[in-house]
């Protein structure tokens, strides 16, 4: 018969099931719809059924929820049994979960924060720095520039519609010295101009966003330091003696930054306050200014590059080795491709592999759930059939043991949750961040909620449908229906895949940082001193500084330099002839030193000789080549040579009198570049090398002596090896994830073994005890339950190693030196995952092997 | 055994009064009559299964029928059990409301 109801109602009404009395709601619906549009008409008779419809509606999904609620009431009570009977299972599989979700949720944290950075301003969108690609001259091997000329700013405002905003900020290159009262301390800040609070949201929290840093010689400052200053006073109108230069008026205070934003300052100062903005301002040359621009949204970031490719044309004269460009806001955290970059950064693809390490953990922890479930069913074999026998179909089944793994998933998700604070506390300390763990922040639990489901679901899906298949008949008598030993023979290869990947990756990382570390450099940085020049004083006097510290008991030797290996300028693209007589243009490094320079750094010279106090024209124009930069000219006869050199603003005629041994100023991301040394005229590093012994002795000594000659600044200085490991923090960083990550996820893995191993001997015990019977000995039955596992985990990395020596392959790629990935590394890595394989699983196997086999038979 | 609920004790009420043709539609016109109050499918199949599982009612299947389209109404009836019920809510009933007089919450009543 057709339905008589209108449309949907029709077929709404029929797919409802009230009590089993299935057609019941619809037949009488039908009815009484019939008489009704006869007597009332069509139209009203449809108001009517809709009205109706939706009312049944209501009450039949009030009692899906109401019969679920006790059908899950049931199941709870059930899981809860189950779990408590078998504490120790319950433990590993929880405990499992619980840690593939704490590092889970941890990860994706740490992600959610790296992707926040700088989100908080208010035109995000259209927040641009404006970079520029200088194709002659690169630093660190790199030739993208983060820093821009002064003029820049103003001139895309003045000739650009489409520039709502520009701002310019200039930097310190080491912290710079506030001084107030008894307040005397180095702090970070940076030189800002009036439209920087204009173009980014940091927050005021007294004075004028607007005006504050209009004057010259105004300072804002964070809460915080303001509060260290000025304790309880108020700062408004105060005056601080600053680098002891100048007086500088705090003329406003800005809210704490937060953790996630690009920049980094403790203090603003006006950039009409910085002597040398003063006077050259508007030079085209000067490079050392960041400067960030708002657009109209919709406006094209390609062509508007180019635009400012043809006013700088216009302003400065046509440069086709210069490119301007403009780098989104949201990708400045993530670009380290750019040289004088003081943004915080990190690369995409560190990010890329913390997600994936993050998802691989889980897995293993799912893995380990499903398996460790699907082995439990053979003591619930029993209990399915049963169940099937008293009525149960396979989908009430279904849903009870998904619903069994859910709560045991909620369990530990909970708990994860209650974990990731602490957690991310070292996570914290080993990734150089401030995240706060929230619990109540609705991102996190909505992240918990899922999690939670997906787990819930992925784990339980595989366990529940395998159970619920069982055929009753088969189930009582203990033996269940399917053989699932493929498919888990399959998860613990998976799991034990992951886990020998993640070891390679942390050997080759670790690997490499070694070899990095160990490499031979080429010059000394052990027990170097090293004290930056800050102050004309220091500056004036360093030959008698140098004097008096080579005096000092405890000092071995003293540089004063213009640079030092770690602290270089960049390299300029030269022009010099070779033996032929053709040009060679080439990139080349300069160095500034003084005689005992190659002293102190232990540089080795190969040819010719250092630079001697006896040769009059060694203050004049000698210089010093490395290996690299000879090889690169091809000159057989470098000291006969004499050549025109322009660099860095100096220019002279240069004569060859050493060569020294290539050496790596910079870190082993970048191939060592041609070097040429000077005698440098400036001083802007004075180094120290000491003696070992006593360090802290010396170290006073040294700073009395710097005492004497500077009066305002205080002392400060650093070693060099320190600076030296900073160049490998984010390897480190990297390394030591790696190695957290691949200890957990062997240690998951090693769970689920643990509790498969013990399914395993359980089922074979009366095997055992007839083999043993019959007179096999200890040996056998170890290794007849132990072998198989291990032949899972050999596959296990025959299936782990090409794809980890792919992803470690192209991450060595990033260096410039690096390590070939040895054979020997595969093979440590599957010693130690059979190892602890074996660790786990022996004290299990040897006690069914030493069992006596009367107690495992004496049933039958 | 527990108390009928208000609306159980019209529903049974009902179904005893319409005797042979205790089914959905007008068990739910008569109750709509009386009470005044709407009462949907849902809610009144929920009241009759409550009333089912408690032994108050038991459901037959009636012959196919020519109008209701060839198909089977669900047809009602009181158990014994179910008359017990109503006999003892009619007793509640004649108790509480013993020595009342038809007119006493009237308006213009004097009491």
């Amino acid at each position: 018969m057709n339905s008589r109801l209108p449309g949907l109602t029709g077929w709404i009404l029929k797919k409802l099931d009230f009590y089993n009395k299935k057609y019941a709601v619809y037949d009488d619906l039908e009815e009484e719809y019939c008489g009704f549009s006869e007597k009332y008409g069509v139209y009203k008779a449809f108001i009517w059924i809709i009205l109706h419809t939706v009312m049944i509606l209501g009450e039949y999904i009030f009692l899906i929820l109401y019969r679920s609620g006790i059908m899950f009431k049931n199941y709870f009570k059930i899981s809860y049994r189950n779990i408590v009977r078998n504490k120790g299972f319950s433990f590993i599989n929880i405990f499992g979960l619980i840690t593939g979700i704490t590092c889970f949720i941890v990860i994706i944290l740490f992600i959610q924060y790296e992707y926040s950075f700088d989100k908080f301003h208010e035109n995000y969108d259209n927040i641009y720095r404006v970079t520029k690609t200088y194709s002659d001259y690169s630093y660190q091997g790199k030739n993208h520039y983060a820093s821009t000329m002064p003029p820049l700013a103003p001139a895309l405002k003045e000739e650009f519609p489409e520039v709502i905003n520009a701002a310019r900020i200039m930097v310190f290159p080491v912290n710079a010295l506030l001084q107030k009262r008894e307040f005397r301390s180095f702090e970070n800040g940076i030189y800002a101009d009036d439209n920087f609070l204009k173009v980014f949201s940091y927050g005021v929290a007294h004075g004028d966003r607007n005006t504050a840093l209009t004057e010259p010689n105004s300072i804002m400052l964070s809460v915080d330091l303001a509060n260290k200053i000025f304790k309880n006073a108020d700062p408004i109108g105060q005056v601080i003696r600053f680098r002891d230069e100048a007086d500088l008026k705090v003329t406003g205070v800005f809210e704490n930054l937060p953790g996630n934003t690009h920049l980094r300052f403790d203090f603003l100062i006006s950039l009409n306050s910085y002597p040398p903005f003063i006077r050259q301002g508007d030079s085209w040359y000067w490079m050392d200014h960041h400067t960030y621009i708002i657009l109209h949204s919709g406006t094209d970031r390609e062509e508007f590059s180019r635009k400012i490719d043809d006013l700088f044309a216009r302003r400065v004269g046509n440069r086709s080795n210069y490119h301007f460009d403009l780098q989104p806001l949201s990708n400045i955290h993530f670009e380290t491709h750019y040289n004088y970059n003081i943004a915080v950064t990190i690369d995409r693809r560190y990010i890329y592999m913390y997600t994936v390490t993050a998802f691989l953990i889980l897995m293993i922890s799912c893995i380990n759930f499903m398996n460790l479930s699907t082995a439990r069913s053979l003591k619930r074999t029993k209990e399915i059939g049963i169940r099937k026998v008293a009525g149960a179909n396979r989908k009430q089944l279904f849903s009870q043991y998904l619903s069994e793994s859910l709560i045991q998933t909620l369990i530990a998700a909970f708990v994860a949750l209650f974990l990731s604070k602490p957690v991310m506390f070292f996570f914290n300390r080993i990734i150089d961040r401030q995240i706060e763990v929230n619990y109540f922040d609705t991102s996190l639990l909505f992240l918990v909620v899922s999690v939670f489901l997906c787990t819930g679901i992925v784990a339980g899906l595989y366990p529940a449908v395998i159970l619920s298949s069982f055929s009753p008949l088969n189930a009582i008598k203990g033996k269940p229906g399917k053989c699932s030993f493929s498919v888990r023979n399959g998860m613990v290869v998976v799991q034990f895949g992951i886990s020998i990947l993640l070891i390679v990756c942390t050997l080759v990382v670790q690997d490499q940082l070694r070899f990095i570390r160990d490499k031979d450099i080429g010059y000394n940085r052990e027990h170097v001193v090293v004290i930056p020049v800050r102050d004309e004083g220091i500056e004036r006097d360093h030959k008698l500084i140098k004097d008096a510290l080579l005096t000092k008991s405890g000092v071995l030797n003293v540089s004063c330099s213009g640079t030092l290996p770690l602290m270089q300028y960049g390299g300029y693209t030269t022009t010099l002839l070779n033996d032929l007589g053709e040009e060679v243009r080439f990139r080349i490094v300069p160095g500034y030193g003084d005689f005992d320079f190659i002293d102190l750094f232990e540089l080795e010279v190969v040819r010719g000789r250092k630079f001697s106090e006896e040769y009059q024209k060694d203050h004049l124009g000698s210089v010093i080549l490395n290996e690299t930069a000879l090889e690169t000219l091809g000159w057989n006869d470098p000291f006969s040579k004499e050549f025109d050199f322009s660099f860095n603003g100096r220019r002279g005629k240069a004569r060859v009198v050493g060569i020294i041994k290539d050496t790596h100023f910079w870190s082993m991301h970048t191939q060592v570049e041609p070097y040429i040394l000077f005698i440098g005229r400036e001083t802007n590093y004075i180094s120290v090398k000491i003696s070992p012994f006593n360090i802290s002795k010396t170290m006073s000594l040294i700073e009395e002596t710097y005492k004497k000659h500077s009066k305002a600044f205080p002392f400060d200085y650093f070693f060099l090896d320190d600076k030296f490991n900073q160049l490998y923090r984010t390897e480190e960083k990297l390394g030591a994830i790696f190695s957290y990550f691949s200890c957990l996820a062997i240690f998951i893995a090693c769970l689920g073994l643990f509790g498969l191993i013990a399914f395993t001997v359980e089922s074979k015990t009366k095997e055992i005890g007839i083999r043993k019977v019959l007179g096999s000995n200890e040996f056998h039955i170890v290794s007849l339950i132990s072998s198989e596992f291990f032949r899972l985990i050999l596959v296990a990395n025959i299936i782990a190693w090409p794809i980890a020596f792919f992803i470690m392959d192209k991450w060595l790629e990033k260096f410039a030196y690096k390590i070939n990935i040895s054979p020997g590394i595969f093979i440590l890595s599957t010693l130690t995952a059979l190892l602890i394989a074996f660790i786990t699983i022996s004290f299990q196997t040897i006690k069914a092997a030493v069992a006596n086999p009367v107690e495992s038979l004496k049933y039958e | 055994m527990s108390e009928l609920t208000k609306n159980e004790e019209l529903i049974l009420l009902l179904i005893w009064r319409l005797k042979n043709d205790a089914y959905g539609v007008p068990l739910r016109q008569k109750f709509s009559e009386i009470t005044g109050k709407m009462l949907n499918y849902g809610a009144l199949y929920n009241i009759l299964y409550q009333m089912e599982r408690k032994g108050l009612v038991i459901s037959t299947e009636s012959k196919p029928e020519a109008k209701k389209g060839g198909r089977r109404k669900i047809l009602y009836s009181v158990t014994k059990q179910g008359l017990i019920s109503l006999k003892k809510a009619q007793e509640i009933q004649k108790m509480a409301w013993q020595g009342i007089s038809d007119y006493a919450f009237d308006e213009n009543s004097n009491e």
